[in-house]
């Protein structure tokens, strides 16, 4: 496979994993922008946008992002935290010289997963509430279980046996880069994807809840798009240790959403 | 300015006769720690830990290690707010650890941290809970002076709080945000903005939100005792994590505590991971009288479960 094809490979599998199309339940949930509606506290396509900036913005280049890019490395054998062009298969062939048909393989032998795990756990604790965390480990445990059975990679698989096994949380972060991996996509794609599903995902539950028509909110998520690259630039400097950064409305809002006697959304 | 170095370090243990005394203690300047008291109705030792010191300045590296082992019961409060001082370029950094072995009871509910104009805090808070031990732990956080006006404009506060139980991660937070930043979250939950009765019903996008829509006069007279007015944009919080397995079940108590959300304070309550009766209860209060006043109410109620929680918070 040459270098221009592999791309439009990777392409073609990242949009069907982020289209709405996919299977991933994501549909179902607001990720808090519900509750936050139910308590006032957005109201309008104005206090969207604050939200936005003020919260959905902030906690993707703090937490969702950086482990993304630390599960990255991880299923890489924690080579690179660093952009590349080109995905591990690639380097592991290019490095050993191995054949298609043995570089799935080889690229499990590559992984650390006890930080893979570690990395699940993580993004687990960082949700404070109930339905959020469960929400996304439901999403991430899909993500995950579709990537082994659609494209039977040995690291997807892998992955999943992990899981399984030692109990990890699933995480859709960890899932994403896993993904990618297992298209060999480069780390911005799947940041991009990631930040764009997040604020699409927002956007699309927003035109549910709140009188925002399709020009309001196209082109809000257009201005949220022009953010991405500051915010992925962001997060790429945050260590595992300073991964996490919480809205206390937020939460309060997810936590008592749980218990909503009517709502439109899980979470 | 002074420095400090200052640590405080302390073991709670069970004696024959059940009471809890402390077995170790050791603390340097800004600590110091009161005499200790058994509370009979909460059968718990109270320890109040005292900073003599005007509060926390540039450069101080504080220490915290409180251990409890098993069977012991320990309530440690503060008599005061903890203040963090104007500081030119520095930070202060303050680094706590919480222990609690096996049917070991901690409860730690200090006063409130006040950051003051263009202070910078590091706060790092960790807490390992052996399986069968309990914990509440509280976190207060005020918006600054509300009586003098000065309100979000510290320069960098960072609180990281890490929740270990039986050596299992279930709760990770980390507020890293600037007072400008918290304040236009705040802005955005409603906190400032008084809605005109004009406003109402007439699809006007400003005054939504926590303490505006269903704020009273009452509700503003209220504040204005407190030394904050309906318009002041003040707001304090207060986060609490508490481990016990005997809240695995949802029951009563969290209705009970569901139930203290009103117009004046947000409040929520969500199970953390781990399936180990831990529990995350978060508050966002329109004034530090009204965060004391949940804050009591959630002690009355969940000390139906957990009865070391009738301890008085007696201060000196």
């Amino acid at each position: 496979m040459n270098t221009e094809t592999s791309g439009v490979a990777w392409l073609a599998g990242m949009l069907q994993m982020g289209d709405t199309f996919y299977p991933t339940g994501a549909y179902a949930h607001s990720f808090g922008l519900e509750g936050m509606i139910e308590l006032g506290a957005v109201r309008d396509r104005e206090t969207l946008r604050e939200f936005l900036l003020r919260s959905a913005l902030p906690a993707l280049r703090q937490a969702e992002l950086p482990v993304v890019i630390h599960a990255w490395g991880a299923l890489g054998g924690g080579r690179n935290a660093e952009v590349s062009g080109d995905g591990v298969l690639d380097k592991i062939k290019r490095i050993n010289g191995i054949s298609e048909n043995e570089d799935g393989r080889r690229a499990v032998e590559w992984v650390d997963w006890r930080k893979v795990g570690e990395l699940c756990v993580l993004a687990s604790a960082l949700k404070s509430a109930k339905e959020a965390r469960l929400a996304a480990e439901n999403i991430g445990r899909q993500r995950a279980e579709l990537a082994a059975k659609l494209r039977g990679h040995p690291l997807a698989v892998e992955f999943v046996r992990w899981a399984e096994a030692e109990k990890w949380p699933y995480s859709p972060a960890a899932a994403a880069a896993l993904e990618a991996r297992v298209l060999g996509a480069p780390l911005e794609a799947a940041l991009a994807s990631v930040f764009y599903a997040s604020i699409a995902g927002l956007m699309a539950a927003a035109m549910k809840l709140l009188r925002l028509g399709q020009n309001g909110s196209q082109t809000l998520l257009t201005e949220m798009m022009g953010k991405a690259p500051e915010i992925v630039a962001a997060a790429k400097k945050v260590p595992v240790g300073e991964i996490g950064w919480f809205n206390p409305w937020l939460d309060i809002a997810a936590a008592r959403h749980e218990r909503a006697a009517a709502r439109l959304f899980i979470s | 300015m002074g420095e400090f170095s200052g640590h405080l370090k302390l073991r709670a243990e069970v004696r024959e006769n059940g009471k809890t005394v402390l077995a170790g203690q050791s603390f340097r300047a800004p600590f110091h720690v009161g005499k200790a008291y058994w509370d009979e109705e909460g059968a718990a030792l109270r320890v109040q830990v005292v900073n003599p010191t005007a509060g926390i300045l540039e450069g101080d590296k504080l220490e915290t290690e409180i251990a409890v082992g098993s069977g012991a019961a320990l309530l440690v409060t503060t008599p005061s707010a903890s203040r963090v001082f104007h500081m030119r370029a520095g930070e202060a950094v303050a680094s706590q650890k919480f222990s609690v072995e096996a049917g070991g009871w901690l409860e730690f509910l200090p006063e409130p941290l006040v950051p003051h104009d263009r202070s910078s805090f590091r706060q790092v808070t960790e807490i390992e809970v052996a399986e069968g031990g309990e914990i509440a732990f509280a976190d207060l956080l005020m918006p600054g002076r509300i009586a003098r006006g000065e309100m979000w404009s510290w320069s960098r506060l960072r609180l990281e709080l890490s929740v270990r139980v039986g050596g299992e991660l279930i709760l990770r937070e980390r507020l890293d945000q600037s007072g400008e930043e918290m304040k236009a979250l705040a802005k955005l939950a409603g906190v400032g903005e008084l809605k005109s009765e004009e406003g109402r019903g007439k699809g006007e996008s400003g005054g939504g939100g926590v303490f505006n829509r269903e704020w009273t006069r009452m509700d503003a007279n209220a504040a204005a005792e407190n030394g904050a007015s309906a318009e002041s944009g003040a707001c304090c919080f207060g986060n609490v994590v508490i481990v016990s397995r005997k809240l695995e079940e949802c029951g009563a108590w969290r209705e009970w505590i569901e139930a203290l959300h009103g117009a004046r304070a947000w409040v929520g309550v969500s199970a953390l991971r781990g399936g180990c009766g831990a529990w995350s209860l978060k508050i966002v209060a329109a004034d530090g009288a009204e965060l004391r006043r949940v804050l009591g109410e959630v002690r009355e109620i969940l000390a139906e479960r957990l009865p070391r929680m009738r301890a008085a918070l007696r201060r000196v």
